[in-house]
């Protein structure tokens, strides 16, 4: 073992061995011993392993009855239907797929160079204005709630 | 189902329970909660560092155990195991999208609403020394040093519950390490003998 990688145990697993990869432990032990550099580093860092796993050790009361409220909490929740997040999923896509066609300039349509630099501001006065702010809702939608996967399951 | 649950309440499994729990048995999800619910709070205070948006997070993880309970497999890892990847996972999607983490003095001086871990080590100077440190760390480095000091987890454990490599961890380790060794050296030095 190189000494680079002894320091890099010691900085990321601290200074207990036990703590070290197993694979590496008796290469990293028989590099340690006598080597007053690393005893040294091995002693500050068990320092601070002390410190760490008091604080990550500490006790944390909860009450049987907390627990039940939360357990309470998610009963009262319905359980979503299988079809629903395939539904929502769906609904996302066509709502993007609408807002792109919506948004789209007509090939055929000239459209002067202003319009083209800013894009959907032009196409806005082009629409009526319930029709944007629907458009817009609808993107904003498919944008923002288009569920990942997990989420998909949570929705 | 019944009997599964019947089963699972004599043994008080939670592998059982959970079986009972994916076929939608109420009792089993709160018999199980009530072993899941203190571990859980206990990593999310310490992830989060309140005791609020521990129980919130819980209360997501819970949501996500009752509605996927049919997912767990049981020949792939421990429902404590399972659950605690979920909670973590929540605890650090909730600290993404949550506020900026409060100053420092802010932390210091807020009231606890119940006692939790940080709250109790408020009649240790070093505790809250040691917390506030540990405070201003990211929250992928504070889950990683709560795992790895609290649970006692490897590496390759911590990497599975936050869904990357061992070697990335062993990095989220030494940076937040190095990080808590600056900010606790005067804590470190009263400790030489």
């Amino acid at each position: 073992m190189k000494r680079e990688r002894l320091t890099e145990i010691i900085e990321a697993y601290g200074g207990d061995p036990v703590r070290w990869p197993a694979d590496e432990r008796p290469a990293a032990e028989a590099l340690i011993r006598g080597d007053a550099q690393f005893e040294r580093m091995a002693a500050e860092a068990l320092r601070l392993d002390a410190l760490l796993h008091e604080w990550a050790s500490a006790e944390v009361p909860v009450s049987a009855a907390a627990a039940d409220a939360a357990a309470k909490h998610v009963l009262a929740r319905p359980k979503p239907t299988r079809w629903l997040p395939a539904a929502v999923f769906g609904g996302a896509v066509a709502a993007s797929l609408a807002i792109a066609t919506l948004l789209q300039p007509s090939p055929e349509a000239p459209v002067p160079a202003p319009a083209m630099a800013v894009g959907p501001q032009m196409a806005q006065g082009d629409l009526p204005e319930d029709v944007i702010e629907t458009a817009h809702d609808m993107l904003v939608w498919g944008s923002v709630f288009t569920p990942t996967p997990e989420e998909e399951m949570v929705l | 189902m019944l009997q599964a649950h019947r089963g699972a309440e004599k043994s008080g499994e939670p592998t059982e329970l959970m079986v009972a729990v994916a076929n939608g048995d109420a009792d089993a999800f709160r018999l199980l909660t009530r072993s899941l619910y203190g571990p859980a709070i206990g990593v999310a205070v310490k992830v989060l560092g309140d005791r609020t948006e521990a129980e919130d997070a819980v209360q997501t993880a819970l949501v996500k155990l009752w509605r996927q309970a049919a997912r767990f497999d049981a020949s792939k890892a421990k429902v404590e195991t399972w659950f605690r990847r979920i909670v973590v996972n929540a605890c650090i999607d909730r600290k993404r999208a949550l506020r900026p983490v409060a100053s420092l003095d802010v932390v210091a001086e807020r009231e606890s609403e119940a006692p939790g871990p940080f709250a109790m080590a408020e009649h240790s100077e070093r505790a809250r020394a040691v917390n506030e440190a540990v405070t201003c760390l990211p929250s992928r480095q504070r889950a990683a040093i709560a795992l790895f000091y609290g649970d006692g987890a490897t590496t390759n454990e911590i990497a599975e519950m936050l869904e990357t490599t061992p070697k990335a961890i062993e990095g989220l380790l030494a940076r937040a390490r190095a990080d808590l060794a600056e900010r606790l050296k005067p804590l470190a030095k009263e400790m030489e003998i």
